[in-house]
């Protein structure tokens, strides 16, 4: 029975570290959308002013 | 009590607000007649060679071999700082619009006329060399 011991502990630590692995990658995929919004809101805006200057100039680039 | 000051409170946005509305469009109207009024006399600079459309949405007098501006007259010279000063206005109310600065709205309204510009007139490419415009056919990097 002592001889099962030393294993169950080891076996303990490793589903420790497993669990904790597991919680570090999904906070990983967490952040990404995150970084990617700002590119949006950039390009957003851009095209908007794109719009508003086909509004304005649109006709006089016709003439 | 309480209908007579929210009567007074739209009366007095009313009072403020319809003035400034058309004051915009009469304004925006004006300047777009004005350019359009000015836009065969600008050809003819554009297809001369002596002014060209620059990286920040504004014309510009080229310079000749010596690195000294093309020489206009003052028609002429009044004519691209009337144009320059219109295009500004226009940038400005669209950046206030969107909530932009005046320079962003400048390099992609610049981005625009490199697109549309005809073949032989001078541009101002992003790098800040000047180009001659190439044909339609040629420009299909620049609408992306």
């Amino acid at each position: 029975m002592k001889s099962f011991l030393p294993i169950l502990a080891a076996a303990a630590v490793l589903l420790g570290l497993g669990t904790s692995a597991c919680i570090r990658t999904q906070n990983e995929v967490d952040v990404k959308p995150i970084e990617i919004k700002p590119v949006h809101i950039t390009l957003d805006i851009n095209i908007r002013i794109e719009k508003a200057l086909d509004d304005f100039f649109g006709d006089l680039d016709s003439l | 009590m309480k209908k007579l000051l929210a009567l007074s409170i739209a009366a007095l946005t009313l009072a403020f607000a319809v003035p400034q509305a058309l004051s915009a469009a009469d304004s925006a109207a004006t300047i777009k007649k004005n350019m359009a009024d000015r836009k065969p006399k600008i050809e003819v600079l554009k297809k001369a060679g002596s002014v060209g459309e620059n990286k920040t949405g504004y014309l510009e007098v080229m310079k000749d071999k010596d690195d000294k501006e093309v020489k206009l007259s003052d028609d002429e010279k009044k004519l691209i700082e009337d144009e320059n000063k219109d295009r500004k206005a226009v940038y400005t109310a669209i950046a206030k619009q969107e909530g932009s600065t005046v320079d962003k709205v400048g390099e992609l309204r610049a981005k625009q006329i490199r697109s549309k510009a005809a073949e032989g007139e001078f541009i101002q490419g992003e790098d800040g060399k000047w180009v001659k415009a190439p044909k339609p056919a040629e420009k299909k990097d620049e609408k992306k």
